[in-house]
């Protein structure tokens, strides 16, 4: 059964671009940067100095306290540099710059085929220690989301295979192209959290890889694919737990305390490469798509490279982009430059024209109610934006402004395209800047 | 030299519907009530619509230039508002007077509050309303549409009772019937159910209006009209209910925002309907209805805020 979570959008999902490319191997560049910060989280500290020498997989920098995972070289070669760039997330942090010198030569890898035999504390160590982040938008550690309290029994793991934003097919083409790595990883999850049940959810608009899992699964009992109706944001967490389940995450819990635990399908991929054939996270699927490029695809990408590097593949045309985003149209990035490097949170870079943009001209707001209609925290977006301007700062936390996930479903659906989401952030940001205060 | 990249926050992409489309998408459900009232009223109808079209978008552009504000020609939302008063006034008023309604109804219905989006009220039953105070006797004069003057529906409900209607038109089915079509005494738009229900349909299917305001009014007033002893389906055929309930009660400025809201204005209105249709010293009440509604829905929209969510839930 599958349930309806309130809201959401219908954008089309554009998919068609990119769900029939088989992923590409990008030839790894010249120069690679790696920045400290990849997530929300610890800053990290590197490990290696200016001149060293590095082999594929090695561990680059580390942050032993706080929410952090080590980042990895995805190439041999030379530490070049070690200074504050730019970087995708917006803002400036140490990057780490390397040279390649195309020798690939990779460092002793520890292996665990026989995963099984190992305690699940050792195996949330492994996986952390591989630099595994989930790879559904937030890039949370896998590990950190694995370390449940002793206390918590999980009944469900829910492997979210939904990638509802448009455009965006990396999931789909590791669905379809790394299944059986896919399949593996998410029984090291299952036998990591102890569950008694794992749910796949996909959306209706990917039905070759709802087959497929069907095919591979259909002997466990244990397992379930279900096959969701096309709705953004269907992959957010809060929302494919109800989707799935029917429970609604009360706020400030978390999945765990439903019994529930929520991963990503491609990050399923690499805890199998991560555990099994003990291969840190050094490479990403990236989505290129959109009208800005002449060859859209999907490529697999080393981290570290820059857009430049990738994009080139598929012949961007830079009349005809508009914006460049990292992510998908609904939450990802926009970016200034094909100058900045890839992180393990990228799984796409839309290079979007200006008729794909659609953009509306800005009105007053007519009070149409669609904005709190789409939204799927059921929030009040118009009421934020008022509260917002007038600096009412304690009122917006009793409107819980904060339990706005970001989606964009209310700037998408407004008529007069009134700037929502970018108030709702103004407003959040100033709210953390006065609660640190 | 590379293009400049745009940057801006999420989302990047937009729907196709703007302000623009929903007037659009208004104007054109419109169309089948024109037809109508052509059909039926003949050149006086096309006269009436022409002049009050042509005065909204004078009017609306006029009170533009003198604020020094920039004209919006993407805006049609005037043209609603001159549409729409021209359907809620008798045929047989005189243009001067028409022209005057349109002109409060833009002016001290919208733009004294701040234009599209910031006034409280209907303008297009602002203007009928101050139009029916000003000039009450053109107002309630209506000529039916062979050139014929005489009382409405609802004025001889209110004199006689419900038989004496039935006998404006024979039999009871034979009155359905012409009540739903439109051949009968009214306003300009207000005489044909059907035309004005293939407008709403269009509606529903664009999504521009949802079910809950229509529904709950009209059905309230059908309960209540029943419980008074009063023929329901006449009642909710009679008068302005159908257009009130569908082109102005769905209003998207004037009135609530969310599904509930929507529901609890409804049901006022239509319950404030039969009361001023039956206590009031008018024969019909829904232009007073919706204002009335219009005036209060600040406040249901503030008793219905929506629970974000996870707290409504039955879940921990
Ligand atoms: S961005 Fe926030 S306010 Fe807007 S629809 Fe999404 S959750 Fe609701
Ligand atoms: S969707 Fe836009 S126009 Fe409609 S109520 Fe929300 S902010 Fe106002």
């Amino acid at each position: 059964m599958v349930w309806k979570f309130k809201g959401g959008v219908h954008p089309a999902d554009k998919k068609e671009f990119t769900q029939d490319m088989e992923i590409e191997t990008q030839e790894p560049p010249t120069r690679l940067y790696f920045p400290l910060l990849q997530h929300i989280g610890s800053e990290l500290t590197p490990l290696v100095k200016i001149g060293a020498r590095v082999k594929i997989g090695q561990k680059l920098a580390e942050c032993e306290r706080g929410l952090a995972t080590p980042i990895h070289s995805s190439v041999s070669g030379y530490v070049r540099n070690i200074s504050r760039q730019v970087f995708p997330l917006n803002g400036v942090v140490e990057t780490i710059e390397i040279e390649n010198d195309f020798k690939e030569e990779w460092i002793e890898l520890e292996k665990f085929p026989h995963w099984y035999e190992i305690s699940r504390e050792k195996l949330i160590e492994i996986i952390r220690e591989k630099g595994i982040v989930g790879k559904g938008g937030a890039t949370f550690p896998t590990y950190a989301k694995l370390s449940v309290p002793s206390s918590a029994r999980i009944e469900t793991l829910i492997i979210n295979g939904a990638e509802c934003e448009p455009y965006l097919t990396s999931d789909y083409r590791v669905m379809m192209e790394y299944t059986q790595k896919v399949i593996g990883g998410v029984k090291i999850l299952g036998y990591i959290l102890g569950v008694k049940k794992i749910i796949f959810g996909i959306e209706k608009n990917k039905p070759h890889a709802i087959e497929l899992l069907r095919n591979e699964l259909h002997d466990y009992d244990d397992i379930e694919i279900i096959a969701l109706p096309t709705r953004y944001p269907q992959g957010g967490e809060k929302q494919l737990i109800k989707a799935l389940t029917g429970k609604e995450l009360s706020p400030g819990k978390l999945p765990y305390e439903l019994g529930i635990v929520v991963q990503n399908i491609t990050t399923a991929k690499y805890v199998f490469e991560g555990v099994v054939e003990g291969i840190p996270m050094i490479d990403t699927v990236i989505t290129l798509s959109g009208e800005g490029y002449n060859r859209p695809t999907n490529v697999l990408a080393r981290l570290g490279s820059r857009f430049k590097d990738v994009v080139k593949m598929v012949e961007i045309d830079h009349n005809r982009t508009e914006k460049l985003i990292m992510g998908g149209p609904m939450m990802g990035i926009a970016q200034y430059s094909v100058d900045l490097p890839i992180i393990k949170g990228t799984t796409g870079i839309l290079a979007l024209s200006k008729y794909e943009l659609n953009k509306k001209r800005t009105k007053s707001c007519i009070s149409c109610g669609r904005c709190i209609k789409a939204c799927p925290m059921n929030l009040h977006p118009l009421e934020f934006v008022k509260l917002v301007l007038n600096e009412e700062f304690e009122s917006l936390e009793n409107f819980h402004i904060m339990k706005c996930i970001d989606c964009g479903c209310c700037t998408y659906i407004c008529p007069s395209n009134r700037p929502l989401v970018e108030t709702i952030k103004l407003g959040k940001s100033k709210i953390r800047e006065l609660n640190r205060k | 030299m590379l293009k400049k990249l745009r940057v801006s926050s999420s989302p990047h992409i937009r729907s196709n519907e703007t302000v623009t489309t929903i007037m659009r998408d208004v104007l054109i459900a419109l169309v089948p009530s024109m037809v109508m009232a052509i059909v039926f009223f003949r050149v006086q109808a096309v006269i009436l619509l022409l002049t009050c079209m042509a005065a909204s978008l004078i009017i609306e552009w006029g009170v533009h230039i003198t604020f020094k504000r920039k004209i919006d020609f993407t805006d049609t939302s005037p043209l609603v508002t001159g549409i729409l008063l021209a359907l809620i006034v008798p045929s047989n008023l005189p243009l001067w007077m028409a022209i005057i309604g349109v002109f409060v109804a833009i002016f001290f219905g919208k733009m004294v509050f701040g234009g599209l989006g910031h006034n409280i009220f209907n303008p297009a039953l602002v203007g009928r309303c101050f139009l029916l105070a000003s000039w009450p006797v053109a107002m309630t004069n209506w000529a039916s549409f062979d050139g014929v003057s005489g009382a409405t529906v609802l004025n001889t409900i209110k004199m006689h009772g419900n038989s004496a209607a039935t006998a404006l038109f024979g039999t009871t089915s034979g009155e359905y019937l012409h009540m739903f079509l439109g051949s009968r005494l009214g306003s300009l738009g207000e005489t044909s159910t059907l035309a004005l229900l293939i407008g709403a349909l269009y509606l529903f299917l664009r999504r521009t209006i949802s079910w809950h305001t229509p529904a709950s009014m009209i059905g309230t007033v059908f309960l209540l009209s029943w419980c008074v002893g009063r023929d329901p389906i006449l009642s909710i055929m009679s008068g302005g209910l159908i257009l009130g309930a569908f082109f102005m009660a769905t209003d998207m400025v004037t009135t609530p925002k969310t599904g509930m809201g929507k529901i609890i204005f409804g049901v006022g209105a239509g319950a404030l309907v039969v009361w001023i249709r039956v206590k009031g010293g008018y024969p019909e009440g829904v232009a007073y209805a919706i204002l009335l509604m219009n005036a209060v829905t600040p406040l249901i929209d503030k008793m219905t805020k929506p629970k974000p969510f996870g707290y409504g839930g039955k879940n921990a």
